[in-house]
């Protein structure tokens, strides 16, 4: 992950959150759900909406898993596979 | 429960192929049973049956959870149902506590040491808290049974089916709705300990559900993540009602919708029949369940031209009446039961609900309904999710706030949400005020905590004044 997409990314997340959250909070291994920043259901279909148009890729539904979407590396690697994959 | 899990239930749901999945293993049914005896041998080699007494029980989505419920019902033992993570607010009335993690029972030094009757256990489950302080709500077993059979009966759940139950246990939508109709009819039962939809289409993956019970957040944050349609036998949305139009969209990806509406203490009193056309089901929840009556004591129309007015509903397996800190019943349930909703009727007996009676609010002489205000504003551009609360009183009658979640990365402007309420809605029913959140706070049911907003919106008009 370099460090324009990781950018992208930390924005995104920021945005999904919809609060004050520090974007320096933001590692690209924080927790995102389930003991890091806890973002809800619609916050991650916000951030998934935002990767999406952002990166130019479609997930499938099988892509939807915890561990895909535990942090910003895992997030960074499924792009890069779902890029591969199209 | 031992009408749930009788020996002929075993074995029916034994022959069909049946489970009980939670999110790291799988039972048939006998081997649920056999922790169940085996839990409660264990019990007895520690010189404890509880019979009598009342435990409050964490429970957990899991099958850790449910073996103990069901143990302890077998014991002959009263049951406070507490959600997994309240660790803080143990019931009084409670003799001990069991940690669904260890099966181990904590007796309660402060608490009742002995039964104090021989009674039939009882279930107590706790109200949302959402229309006011949280009442302990009692069940006998019959009226579980009974309330779980209509859900069975209406919603046509046999042993071909997987039921998926991914909202919390501890509550009625959950248990009664969910759990024990599919028990009571030895379908195979996936639980998960979470409803958001990253554990629901993994658990699709796992266990090929054919019934699912959500709520309409959870459908509104499944839609878009719905690749390819997966069409259910049917899902049965309760805790809220979807749009008609949201509907639509949802069942072409989704499979048949089917609406069911109660309350704590009632269960589930109405819902509809999977097989009724959309133009019902999207229109009206649907029909009475039965052992129960709805009446609608209209006293005016809405825009659509229905009479509308509060919700009364007789159920034949509601609940016994609620308890107080005891545990001992205090108000015995009425025969008709206020729903404290405004609802509609159609020709066949479908109830639509439009309302809380508390979310009227009289402007101009007129019945404002929040609702219809809150539908405005969420179909307007921007904005996410929208909740109206009535606070002071304004030259028009009873103030209205509005408050809406913006939609990601789109700019809030109070001003152009005003001119839609104005281009949209009669000057009545106009928002005194529009502002803006970053999220809802929400109840353990996942509907919007309508008092918080209030006090949050009494508390600005306090700072208000004293600023004058």
């Amino acid at each position: 992950m370099n460090d324009p997409e990781f950018d992208i990314l930390r924005s995104l997340v920021v945005r999904a959150f919809r609060s004050d959250v520090a974007r320096e909070q933001i590692t690209p291994d924080l927790t995102l759900f389930g003991g890091g920043l806890e973002l809800d259901s619609f916050a991650l279909v916000d951030l998934v909406m935002g990767i999406e148009k952002e990166f130019g890729v479609k997930f499938c539904e099988e892509d939807f898993t915890i561990e895909n979407f535990a942090n910003i590396r895992a997030i960074s690697a499924l792009i890069e596979r779902s890029r591969s994959e199209n | 429960m031992d009408r749930i899990l009788t020996e002929s239930g075993i074995r029916i749901a034994e022959d069909a192929g049946s489970f009980i999945e939670d999110e790291s293993e799988r039972l048939s049914y006998t081997q649920l049973d056999a922790r169940v005896r085996k839990l409660i041998a264990t019990w007895a080699g520690q010189n404890w049956a509880g019979g009598g007494s009342t435990v409050a029980l964490p429970m957990t989505n899991n099958i850790a959870g449910i073996t103990a419920f069901i143990a302890l019902l077998r014991n002959g033992v009263s049951i406070a149902l507490l959600p997994a993570d309240d660790t803080g607010s143990r019931p009084q009335f409670c003799s001990a506590v069991l940690d669904p993690t260890t099966m181990a029972v904590a007796l309660n030094e402060s608490g009742p040491q002995l039964a104090s009757s021989e009674r039939e256990p009882c279930v107590y489950l706790k109200t949302s808290g959402s229309t006011g302080t949280p009442k302990w709500v009692v069940f006998g077993q019959e009226q579980l049974v009974g309330n779980a059979d209509g859900v069975r009966d209406r919603m046509r759940i046999d042993q071909q089916d997987c039921v998926l139950v991914s909202t919390p246990l501890p509550h009625m939508f959950g248990l009664g709705g969910g759990l024990l109709p599919a028990l009571l009819a030895g379908a195979s039962v996936k639980v998960t300990k979470s409803g958001d939809p990253l554990s629901i289409l993994k658990a699709e993956r796992e266990a090929d559900p054919t019934v699912a019970f959500l709520i309409p957040s959870q459908c509104r944050a499944l839609l878009p993540l719905r690749r390819s349609a997966r069409q259910y036998r049917v899902i049965i949305v309760g805790v809220g009602r979807l749009s008609p139009e949201f509907m639509e969209a949802f069942e072409k990806m989704n499979g048949t919708v089917a609406g069911m509406y109660g309350s704590t203490e009632l269960g589930a009193a109405v819902g509809a029949h999977p097989g009724a056309g959309s133009d019902r089901r999207y229109q009206y929840i649907g029909p009475a369940m039965k052992s129960v009556r709805v009446f609608v004591e209209a006293d005016q129309s809405d825009g659509a031209g229905r009479s509308i007015g509060p919700v009364f509903i007789e159920h034949v397996a509601g609940y016994l009446g609620y308890a107080n800190m005891a545990g001992e019943l205090i108000a015995a349930a009425p025969d008709r039961q206020p729903m404290g909703d405004l609802g509609a009727l159609n020709e066949f007996g479908d109830l639509d609900i439009v309302g809380r009676v508390d979310d009227r609010i009289k402007r101009d002489g007129f019945w404002v309904l929040t609702k219809d205000i809150e539908a405005c504003l969420s179909d307007a551009e921007g904005v996410a999710e929208a909740a109206v609360i009535s606070t002071g009183m304004t030259r028009r009658g009873a103030g209205i706030v509005a408050y809406v979640v913006s939609q990601a990365g789109a700019a809030f402007e109070a001003t152009r949400l005003l001119q839609v309420c104005k281009k949209n809605l009669p000057g009545h029913m106009v928002p005194d005020e529009i502002l803006e959140l970053q999220s809802f706070k929400r109840l353990a049911s996942g509907k919007i905590d309508l008092q918080a907003l209030t006090e949050h919106a009494e508390e600005r008009l306090r700072e208000t004044e004293s600023d004058k």
